[in-house]
């Protein structure tokens, strides 16, 4: 039976494979590796059904979150890995209707001693192009500030605010939790900053555990943390798309972000769990988060 | 698996020979993971500048289409899991995907497999589809997703009986 549906997977992947005709990009990757100025910009631009304002008023400083400076090399007997490798977290993009926020992922990523740079190269290899073409090439940890300079040679490209904003937030929170410290972060070309790691830009509701594809046992409990109308965090557990189990639960308010948890008891399987907000003014979805796990 | 990449090579040469020997091996990675072809080559070209900007660091030149793979691979968990990508293709007609896929071809057998196959968690799809697509030993794929020989054999066992449970609910 398992010798069949192995070698049935074989033949299905290989002929959905064949089917794929990739069409030619080397000509795109050129314009962005060599700068060559007769290339035309390389990026669509990003579009957003509504426009995201990012830059927050007033920056709650010291709200509790997630600086994970957890570097332990994941996976012990990956010696066939030639170079060493680092956990670390970057801020992705995500976007509930309309409305940009970060949310923290853990990734793993060469290690190749500058832990700053390799947690910015990280960023960039999850598609994270502020208006530039050019990459990365050093984090500076200086006494006042964070630079990040990139390559030179690099063009301007069409940018909207909103996403650069984003995007320079994304940056802010990946160098801050990299570095441990919440200098300024700025760079000179593209004209990024200073700018700081904004609470204000994080997803209102964020879960921290479990881990998206861990395997835990029941009764699960699922914690994270959250800023929200009146506290209201709901949340469900679904299984293919069916939900199994909901309720709601509190977490943290006006400005305050604060941990929310929830237990459920679940047979073994693999369950996705959704934590949310939604308007108080039209039920409007506001906020999520989802992980996807494993109750052995 | 490739010629001569050393470390004299440049970037740029590194870039093209790679780009000659896997674009096409990375973009059909991309799309098995993604279920999105024109999503699938974004990712790989992605892989490809950041393989650029830091070839000069990589200790190991040999290890790029390890580099290049695990960067799709967790490209397309990005995209996937956000729909930031699916945003910048909002202009155009997004073809290519599931359902003409399983309309067209070889019959509903092989859309239930995929189908199955997208429904299971990320981290099991992405083992079965390295082992199985592109045959890697379990080295290769514990090296492509940073993590242990061990879990590679986890998620390779798991994600067949997922599979399994979803192609035959009766057995």
């Amino acid at each position: 039976m398992n010798r069949e549906l192995d070698s049935e997977l074989r033949t299905v992947l290989r002929s959905h494979a064949e089917s794929v005709q990739p069409t030619d990009h080397l000509g795109a990757i050129r314009a962005r590796t060599q700068n060559d100025p007769a290339m035309q910009w390389w990026r669509r631009p990003l579009v957003l059904a509504g426009g995201a304002a990012l830059v927050a008023a007033s920056v709650v400083v010291g709200s509790i979150l997630v600086a994970r400076p957890d570097s332990r090399p994941a996976g012990s007997d990956t010696s066939v890995a030639a170079n060493p490798q680092l956990e670390v977290t970057i801020f992705e993009l995500g976007q509930v209707n309309g409305q940009l926020w970060l949310y923290p992922e853990q990734v793993t990523t060469e290690d190749t001693g500058d832990p700053a740079l390799d947690a910015v190269l990280a960023l960039s290899a999850t598609g994270w192009h502020p208006c530039t073409t050019a990459e990365v090439q050093a984090v500076e940890i200086g006494a006042r500030f964070v630079t990040v300079a990139f390559g030179a040679g690099g063009r301007m490209g069409v940018c909207l605010p909103d996403v650069f904003a984003a995007q320079a937030q994304q940056l802010a929170w990946t160098v801050r939790t990299a570095t441990e410290s919440n200098r300024p972060v700025r760079s000179n070309s593209p004209d990024i900053g200073p700018v700081k790691a904004d609470p204000e830009v994080l997803s209102p509701v964020l879960i921290e555990s479990p881990a998206d594809e861990a395997t835990v046992s029941s009764p699960v409990r699922v914690t994270g943390t959250s800023d929200t109308f009146e506290a209201n965090v709901q949340w469900q557990v679904l299984r293919d798309g069916k939900v199994v189990d909901e309720g709601f639960t509190s977490g943290g308010t006006m400005g305050e972000r604060g941990p929310f948890q929830f237990t459920v008891d679940l047979p073994p399987g693999t369950y996705t769990a959704r934590a949310y907000a939604t308007s108080a003014e039209d039920g409007r979805l506001v906020a999520e988060d989802t992980k996807t796990f494993t109750v052995r | 698996m490739h010629s001569d990449l050393g470390p004299a090579t440049s970037a740029d040469q590194a870039v093209e020979q790679l780009y000659a020997e896997h674009w096409a091996a990375l973009v059909r990675l991309g799309t098995l993971l993604l279920r999105d072809q024109r999503a699938a080559e974004d990712v790989a070209q992605d892989a490809f500048v950041a393989l650029h900007g830091r070839w000069g660091r990589l200790r190991e030149p040999a290890s790029a289409v390890a580099y290049l793979r695990r960067s799709v691979v967790n490209g397309c968990r990005s995209a996937q899991r956000r729909a930031v990508v699916a945003d910048r293709h909002q202009s155009e007609p997004r073809g290519n995907t599931a359902s003409a896929e399983a309309s067209v071809l070889a019959g509903e057998r092989r859309a239930e497999v995929l189908a199955a196959l997208a429904r299971i968690p990320r981290r099991q799809r992405e083992v079965l589809v390295l082992r199985h697509w592109l045959d890697l030993s379990e080295a290769d794929i514990a090296a492509v997703l940073r993590i242990s020989r061990g879990s590679v054999k986890t998620h390779s066992s798991r994600g067949l009986a997922a599979l399994r449970l979803r192609l035959e609910p009766d057995a």
